[in-house]
């Protein structure tokens, strides 16, 4: 062949790991393109939609094209994605009731080489480059038909060997790798020797010498400079020592790719104690070397003229990978006059819909609790509706009617949430809590649907209990339960209860789950405004939900460790904040926590 | 000159404790009728000068259609003004109201009072409870009124209004003043539900106002609830409104030992109903295992409302003694003995004690 193959950048099985993110349906729509234009000859055919059809992918040989706009549609019945390159196919889901999500990026087509697969970078600053120069020299050459991955950089010419490539134009720098994807004019032969240009002069200039060019008449080739490549191949070494490679999949859309070696997440301090709880998370990433980087948002209440919208901080979160570590906001008495307008934090909630608030119950070793047994249980709360919907008004003066707001589809939502965290985590058993009793309309269409929803979930065991025997049973025998799912103000008064039983607020995490965002912050949210400033309050709860943050982050080892190191402070008992009996700070307590840290 | 009098009569009727008092004893639905028959035995044995009105509150339909309690029970409500009840039965989210609350408004009961204190030979997890729950009763998310807006989509409306909120708020501070109590809490959750809960506070702290000789706290629902697993001891009466009320006086009879122990009284301006909390346990009912400690504390309860203090002292001095030292106590309170068995027990330290 003329250009010899390059050499895979990443393979398929380290693809898996990178992308960790992408469900299977992306991941077989991405790996099981057609074939790759071997320049001698073979030309491309790749799948040009996707339809998942009994979990085997049938690829279609459709006319080729070369770079993909991907949307995405969604069969709630049937809980699938569906992934389409065609705009006809898109609008054919869509009138048949599923859900689109619209374009979700761009691909290119894989690069099977001898009929082993093998995934390129998919970057995407290069097909949004690639589309500029489609439209904006709106030739029709550049659909080529075919792509040519260079795994070295290009400057001028470039001799294209199959140890590397050396320069040989005299125009060094003209046509140099100012961008990732690159037009290859020219392509030419001299003896051994491949040559490659991007430059329509040099490859005029070079044309009347004696290097022979293959020009490029089957369709212009593109190439991947070096930026790319080296990002991916700083990649493949990122994968084998497990630094964050999420944040290269998502990065700004900045036209220079940095390589990212650390993970951004944002952080939203809150008021009381928060701030001194996030600087103590700082210094333990920077005393151990997470890859963690964190982007800081003011957010408060109180404090409502310096604080920052919501909207940048939305968008501050989506940035960083839609995922925030959050201290507690202090609701504010003195901003609100009418009973409709809703706290910062619902807000956020209700904006990021973080439906589904999740808080892990376990008894840590080294804390004295009133139980023998050791609990270990989760907290699944609707918090975006309920009671705390905001909905109030005076009717006559002295009369105020406040609305408990219960809807069908959150509740469908938040049940099947609950169960499949079972699922997902092997749980047993799942615990509706409610007073349908009293509240036969709202509580009773929540109890309804946890009842339906447990009926497609035959291997877990359904169970109800009434608010007020719950209370009563999580101080006497708490050991029974395992997942209890909840509408919103019980699941505060569970909270905040079921807290109490392990060692209070400085000790457990919670998270907040939206379709596209996570928020992680301590399970019973208390700003404990008396400790601010003092350094006395307990960094465990924030520690362990950085730790679970990480583990989400796929930065698995690193959480791991963490948690581990804060378990062992806890468990050896010396050094103890006030909440555990001691008389330990917040610094020192991190101390010791980078002191046990060991990856 | 006629309505002068008639008012001295009445308050004579009320505070001389020789005459014979008549109360409306309600015995409910499944272990109802036994614990009833217990109290009605310790009264006899005390010789407290009560006489027995019993009623059965099983809901008739109106003229209206609508399911109501049963007329004669009203009006003999309305004569004694004081009731003892036991369990009733309530069918969950079935359509028509919860009889207890059917009670509680048709009285305008509109507080209700649950003092848990640890009790000396039930242990618990937890040792130094002393906490009085006062909830607001007829009000807040129990208002009843509830609708399908449109489907699928409920809307509960929570009711708070000013009278109801001061009216519990003076119930409260003049309980605590005539019960010795040195701090009464108002738990709320004004951060989230700026309205109705502020009022309710605004109420509270007026009412705090004009008793200076009582510390008045306010603290966020779920940092009582925090903290009451915690450490109990930091609470003393805590005032309500409805929802938050029924769960943290469950919570805190949890501490205690549960339903079975705990007593509780609905009171009006004019009228009381003093009541076990208790479920009506069908499966254990009529086999003589039901303890009846609830419904008993809770008429001793009734009989320091009605200011029969010396019988109150001596009830309850025999039930706790009792529970701490007898063995004849029943199984929930890990005992061996039969209702019977404890009923006579206490009977017969009443007697001895005389």
């Amino acid at each position: 062949s003329i250009l010899t193959r390059s050499r895979s950048v990443l393979d398929l099985s380290s693809f898996h790991r990178i992308f960790p993110l992408l469900d299977t349906g992306q991941r077989h729509f991405l790996a099981q393109y057609g074939e790759i234009a071997d320049p001698s000859g073979i030309d491309y055919e790749y799948d040009h939609d996707y339809v998942e059809k009994t979990n085997e992918f049938v690829p279609t040989l459709r006319p080729r094209m070369f770079a993909a706009t991907v949307s995405r549609s969604y069969n709630s019945l049937k809980r699938k994605h569906y992934y389409h390159t065609n705009m006809v196919d898109v609008k054919v889901h869509e009138e048949n009731g599923f859900r689109s999500d619209g374009v979700i990026g761009r691909i290119l087509p894989v690069y099977v080489m001898e009929k082993r697969p093998m995934l390129y970078q998919v970057c995407p600053q290069l097909i949004e480059l690639y589309s500029v120069l489609e439209e904006s020299t709106g030739a029709t050459y550049l659909t080529t038909e075919y792509v040519e991955v260079a795994a070295r950089i290009h400057q001028g010419w470039r001799r294209l060997t199959s140890v590397g490539f050396c320069v040989r134009s005299s125009h060094a720098g003209v046509c140099g790798a100012r961008l990732p994807l690159m037009h290859l004019v020219g392509v030419g032969k001299k003896g051994n020797d491949n040559f490659y240009t991007t430059d329509m002069d040099e490859y005029n200039r070079v044309n009347t010498q004696d290097v022979l060019f293959r020009g490029t008449g089957r369709g212009p080739l593109f190439m991947l400079t070096r930026n790319v490549i080296a990002g991916a191949s700083a990649l493949q070494k990122a994968v084998s020592t497990q630094v964050a490679t999420r944040a290269l999949v998502t990065a700004a859309a900045s036209p220079k790719l940095d390589v990212a070696t650390k993970l951004k997440v944002t952080s939203i301090p809150g008021d009381g104690v928060g701030p001194e709880l996030i600087y103590c998370v700082k210094d333990i990433v920077e005393g151990t070397g997470i890859p963690l980087e964190f982007e800081e948002v003011f957010l408060s209440e109180v404090h409502y003229s310096r604080s920052s919208s919501i909207e940048s901080a939305i968008e501050a979160i989506a940035r960083n990978n839609g995922v925030a570590l959050k201290g507690a906001i202090e609701e504010s008495a003195v901003r609100q006059a009418h009973g409709d307008v809703q706290g910062l934090n619902m807000q956020l909630r209700r904006q990021l819909d973080l439906f589904a608030n999740v808080v892990h119950i376990k008894s840590l070793e080294g804390i004295k609790t009133r139980h023998s047994n050791p609990l270990d249980f989760v907290i699944v709360r609707e918090q975006t509706e309920g009671e705390y919907s905001s909905l109030e008004h005076e009717l006559v003066p002295g009369v105020i009617e406040c609305l408990k707001i219960t809807t069908a589809p959150n509740c469908e939502r938040i049940a099947k949430f609950a169960f499949d965290y079972a699922t997902k985590h092997g749980r047993k058993k799942v615990t509706c809590v409610h007073k349908a009793n009293i509240m036969k309309l709202g509580d009773g269409l929540f109890l309804e649907i946890c009842k339906e929803t447990a009926k497609r979930y035959p291997r877990i065991e359904f169970d109800q209990m009434i608010i007020d025997n719950t209370c009563m049973q999580l101080v006497n025998k708490p050991e029974q339960f395992d997942v209890m799912v909840m509408p919103n103000l019980y699941g505060n008064i569970v909270d905040n209860l079921a807290s109490g039983l392990v060692g209070g607020a400085g000790v457990v995490t919670g998270q907040s789950f939206g379709r596209d965002f996570v928020i992680f912050e301590p399970g019973s949210r208390h700003s404990f405004q008396q400790a601010m400033g003092r350094g006395i309050a307990n960094p465990a709860a924030m520690i362990l939900c950085t730790a679970n943050m990480l583990e989400h982050l796929h930065l698995v080892d690193h959480g791991k460790a963490l948690r581990k190191a804060v378990e062992g402070v806890i468990r050896e008992g010396k050094v103890r904040t006030r909440d555990l009996g001691g008389y330990s700070s917040t610094n020192e307590f991190a101390d010791a926590v980078i002191e046990k840290y060991t990856i | 000159m006629l309505t002068r009098n008639a008012a001295l009569l009445s308050r004579g009727i009320r505070q001389a404790s020789s005459d014979v008092r008549r109360v409306t004893l309600i015995p409910g639905d499944g272990i109802g009728p036994e614990i009833s028959s217990s109290v009605v035995k310790i009264f006899e044995a005390a010789k407290a000068p009560i006489d027995w009105d019993p009623v059965d509150v099983t809901p008739v339909k109106g003229k209206d259609g609508k399911m109501r309690i049963p007329p004669k029970c009203i009006e003999l409500m309305h004569q004694n003004k004081v009731g003892l009840k036991g369990p009733l039965a309530t069918p969950i989210g079935k359509g028509h109201r919860s009889l207890n609350l059917a009670v509680r408004l048709e009285f305008d009961l509109y507080a209700n009072v649950r003092p848990c204190r640890s009790l000396a030979g039930h242990k618990t997890l937890y040792d130094n409870v002393d906490v009085v729950t006062i909830r607001e009763n007829t009000e807040g998310e129990y208002s009843g009124i509830e609708h399908e807006v449109s489907k699928g989509v409920m809307q509960s409306i929570k009711l708070i209004t000013e009278k109801a909120s001061r009216n519990i708020a003076n119930y409260a501070f003049e309980y605590a003043r005539s019960q010795g109590r040195k701090m009464v809490t108002a738990v709320h959750k004004a951060n989230i539900m700026r309205m109705s809960d502020g009022l309710f506070l605004r109420m509270c702290r007026e009412e705090a106002a004009k008793y200076p000789d009582i510390k008045f706290k306010e603290a966020y629902l779920d940092t009582v609830c925090l903290n009451m697993v915690q450490d109990p001891s930091q609470y003393d009466v805590l005032v309500m409104p409805n929802l938050y009320g029924d769960i943290l006086s469950d919570l805190c009879a949890g501490l205690v030992g549960g339903l079975g122990v705990t007593p509780s009284g609905n009171i009006g301006k004019d009228a009381a109903v003093f009541e076990s909390v208790h479920g009506t346990a069908p499966d254990i009912a009529g086999q003589d295992k039901a303890n009846p400690t609830a419904l008993l504390l809770s008429s001793v309860m009734m009989l320091r409302y009605m200011k029969l203090n010396e019988h109150a002292r001596k009830i309850e001095n025999a039930c706790f003694e009792a529970i701490s030292e007898g063995n004849c106590k029943t199984g929930d309170l890990g005992g061996n003995g039969t209702c019977t068995s404890f009923t006579n027990d206490i009977i017969a330290r009443i007697q001895n004690s005389d």
